[in-house]
């Protein structure tokens, strides 16, 4: 069973070992569970922390949300999450990172459903209990 | 679904599986840890950027930039920080 949280606003998240090899990156991103994005999505305080080279990025994407048509990019990643039997569970698909804009700061990581969908996703908010049984995985390690 | 043993897992993603799970491990508790102390914060830090390292907040700033800019200064591994905004003002989330 993967586990995820509720934070301090009520709004769900699951932490995730992201590893993005055309940039060499592997690093912990917190994401918004969002079934109502298509794709998992790097947003701009991540991308920065992380030195994401906004340059080499070369595969664009057009992607629409509630503040209109943005120009993003996509890169390959396998996304990796945390069994509670501390198996890692990784899965690889076509990440979105949105572009740096100030106004996109604020808003945090999402994990959508090329993801979810894969699971069988418990969301009790009142229980504060959020957590995920995976149908399938492209990767599993069990140690 | 690939089984990975953990020689192939450390071949494929450079990084042996045993730390990955202790790393993600303490990610998590330090982000759980951040939440807890939130409110805290944005009654202290009103409008103020936040670097929390080990689910302390050791670093805060006007902008993002600044934040970012403070934790190479003083050696914290950014990929290990967890960078927010002290809103003190609710704000509907609506993506």
């Amino acid at each position: 069973m993967i586990r995820g949280r509720f934070d301090a606003d009520g709004r769900p998240f699951l932490e995730a070992r992201v590893y993005i090899r055309s940039l060499k990156i592997s690093a912990d991103i917190p994401f918004l569970v969002d079934t109502g994005a298509d794709r998992t999505v790097v947003m701009p305080t991540d991308g920065t922390r992380l030195n994401i080279n906004y340059e080499k990025l070369s595969d664009p994407i057009t992607s629409l949300g509630i503040g209109g048509a943005s120009e993003d990019f996509q890169v390959d990643a396998t996304i990796f999450f945390k069994d509670e039997d501390e198996s890692l569970v990784g899965y690889s698909c076509k990440l979105v990172v949105t572009r740096p804009a100030k106004e996109k700061l604020k808003l945090p990581s999402l994990l959508g459903r090329n993801v979810l969908d894969r699971w069988n996703l418990t969301y009790n908010a009142r229980g504060q209990d959020i957590h995920a049984h995976y149908h399938d995985a492209d990767f599993i390690h069990r140690d | 679904m690939r089984a990975l043993t953990a020689a192939e897992f450390l071949d494929l993603f450079g990084e042996a599986p045993k730390q990955v799970v202790v790393e993600m491990t303490a990610f998590s508790e330090a982000a759980i840890r951040a939440s807890e102390v939130r409110a805290d914060l944005v009654s202290q830090h009103p409008q103020q950027w936040v670097g929390i390292y080990d689910g302390k907040p050791e670093i805060f700033g006007d902008t993002f930039q600044s934040v970012m800019d403070q934790l190479e200064k003083r050696g914290f591994p950014r990929e290990e920080v967890v960078v927010q905004y002290l809103d003190n003002e609710e704000k509907s989330l609506i993506l």
